[in-house]
């Protein structure tokens, strides 16, 4: 019997997930750098789905080239946003905006937030970015409909279009594709990984598929040192 | 204040305010040139800057009331540090991301963070000033003096807090600038109080032995030794070293506002521009503190790994910010020389005590 593709069952596990109450899911996220091949299309598609706009980016993918030649090495660092155990953007938010959730995804609420930038210059990691209100397509003569479609973050349909737009202004960050989890999908740059280097699942179901990949090796995280717990592991 | 200062000023705070509006109602973040890898900027320098010399401004203010046994000190100190207040206030407002939506941090304030504390210390200390303005301070030990103090403490504590716990900022999360910050709101407060002073009660000024002249002396030696240490004992951040080479630091902060300061106070004939100085060099110290903290990625390759001018490290402020910047610290001084003559009047019958200001 033919095996299903990782991403099959990864879905499957996060089905499964939903039905269990939300204080005793951890969502976490694995990428395996072995395997990726920095294509960027989890940025992409990432800035597809929300529509993002010049200056904000929820997994940039960082380029390290190491050795001399011939022994020359690139590797690939995929860097969504870590949704810590213990979050230092959650501790300086005046007006408590942003917040981890029961089920481990940092949220950011756009209607409370003011957009002092104080998480901004809290993240260790460079995770959050600041919507402007800018768009690719604003020097041309219309904008583009790829730019001003809605869309959906935290379970919500947002607009950067017309007045008082709520995301204009705000703090945005990746949230592991909460209103597509709600759904049981898969987080977009999950789905569009051509390496398959990323898995994603519960960090609390020991049969999960992301464990497994785990305990198979020697994962890290980055910038253990600070204690801020990343729920985001590499390989 | 002669006329053609006013005027200058005045212009100047027009300017200022109306780019001030078209930023907050028009054109939002697209006249700056903060972003996201260099969230902060010019106007966080400033309000950092105010809130300090606000502080400061009143401790000085309370010292000096209590060592001249004159409760004028102490308005002049307290309604300096108000008027301040109000203006880092106006610049922090609109550094936001959404300025209309700031005052949510009285109605729905996170006090896990220090800057809810900050703001409500802020707001508190305000009331208590206008309280103390209108009601009257007759005594050096009138309850709201006392109350003023104490909101001077918490908010210029909430905010060292603030800077001082963020992980992410290894220049800011130290001891040495949590001690830099107390040091440099009692050199800028000292030196608000002078200008204060000259401008608007220099009778204060020409109290013999009033102790300010050598205060803010002996304060800006100490801020000097605390900052400049403070780096040395960091060269191991390259944060503290890109502030460390950066020639504003050495030649406005250190050279003109510290050394050129400290000269110019040693003598009364020169002690105002001493004064001047030493606000100015702790105004670029600000600048530099905030910047220098955003001038190393937070991982490797960040900046590069998607591209766009708001995804760089590289900051200078905008036309429209310099204009905000300039015309903002206007409108602090002409407030300064307005309101504070009023608040000084002594309706003491018999009294003879002039507000006339010197011809700056």
């Amino acid at each position: 019997m033919a095996q299903d593709d990782i991403i099959i069952t990864m879905q499957k596990e996060v089905e499964a997930a939903l039905a269990r109450p939300a204080e005793s899911v951890k969502w976490g996220m694995l990428i395996d750098t072995r395997k990726c091949v920095g294509c960027h299309a989890c940025t992409i598609g990432c800035v597809s789905e929300y529509k993002l706009p010049p200056g904000v980016v929820y997994r940039p993918v960082m380029e390290e080239e190491t050795g001399s030649f011939p022994k020359v090495k690139r590797s690939f660092l995929a860097r969504p946003c870590m949704q810590c155990e213990s979050p230092p953007c959650v501790k300086v938010c005046p007006v408590g905006a942003t917040f981890k959730r029961k089920d481990g995804i940092v949220e950011i609420n756009y209607e409370k937030c003011i957009g002092c930038r104080s998480c901004l210059a809290n993240c260790p990691y460079g995770a959050r970015t600041f919507d402007t209100g800018s768009y690719y397509t604003k020097a041309t003569p219309q904008l583009q409909p790829y730019e001003t479609a809605t869309f959906y973050e935290y379970g919500k349909n947002f607009s950067r279009t017309g007045h008082g737009s709520a995301v204009i202004g705000s703090a945005r960050k990746c949230h592991f594709c909460t209103s597509r989890i709600k759904v049981g999908m898969l987080p977009v740059c999950v789905t569009t990984c051509i390496g398959r280097a990323t898995y994603f699942g519960d960090l609390n179901d020991k049969s999960s598929l992301i464990n497994k990949v785990l305990s198979s090796g020697k994962p890290t995280r980055l910038k253990e040192h600070l204690g801020t717990g990343p729920q985001v592991y590499y390989l | 204040m002669n006329k053609l200062s006013q005027l200058v000023l005045g212009l100047l705070a027009l300017l200022g305010i109306g780019s001030a509006v078209g930023k907050a109602f028009i054109w939002g973040d697209s006249v700056v040139n903060y972003g996201s890898y260099v969230p902060w900027g010019l106007w966080v320098s400033l309000y950092i800057f105010l809130v300090a010399a606000a502080a400061g401004a009143t401790w000085f203010g309370f010292f000096l009331g209590y060592k001249n046994n004159s409760v004028r000190w102490i308005k002049l100190g307290y309604s300096s540090a108000a008027i301040s207040l109000i203006g880092a206030l106006a610049f922090i407002a609109l550094d936001l991301g959404k300025p209309m939506k700031g005052i949510s941090i009285f109605f729905s304030p996170s006090f896990e963070s220090p800057l809810a504390w900050a703001s409500w210390g802020y707001a508190l200390f305000i009331i208590a000033v206008a309280f103390m303005i209108f009601k009257g301070v007759s005594s050096l030990r009138s309850p709201l003096v006392y109350v003023g103090l104490a909101l001077s403490v918490l908010f210029l504590g909430a905010e060292t807090l603030f800077f001082g716990d963020m992980i992410a900022r290894p220049l800011w999360n130290s001891w040495g600038s949590a001690l830099a910050f107390v040091t440099s709101a009692i050199v800028a407060g000292g030196a608000l109080i002078y200008g204060a002073a000259a401008l608007c009660a220099p009778d204060l000024l020409q109290q013999a032995g009033n102790g300010l002249r050598k205060s803010l002396l002996y304060a800006m030696v100490l801020h000097l030794v605390v900052e400049v240490g403070h780096l040395a004992l960091e060269t191991n951040l390259p944060e503290a070293m890109a502030q460390m080479t950066d020639w504003k630091f050495w030649v406005l902060f250190v050279g003109i506002g510290g050394v050129g300061a400290i000269i110019l106070l040693t003598k009364p004939a020169t002690a105002l521009y001493g004064a001047l100085l030493s606000l100015f060099g702790v105004l670029v110290y600000k600048v530099t503190f905030v910047t220098a903290a955003f001038t190393q990625p937070d991982l490797a390759g960040l900046p590069e790994a998607f591209q766009d001018y708001r995804l760089s490290l590289s900051y200078s402020p905008s036309i429209l910010e310099w204009l905000v910047a300039v015309g903002l610290l206007a409108t602090v001084i002409l407030a300064i020389s307005w309101l504070i003559p009023k608040v000084l009047v002594d309706h003491t019958k018999g009294s003879t005590k002039s507000n006339r200001s010197v011809n700056v």
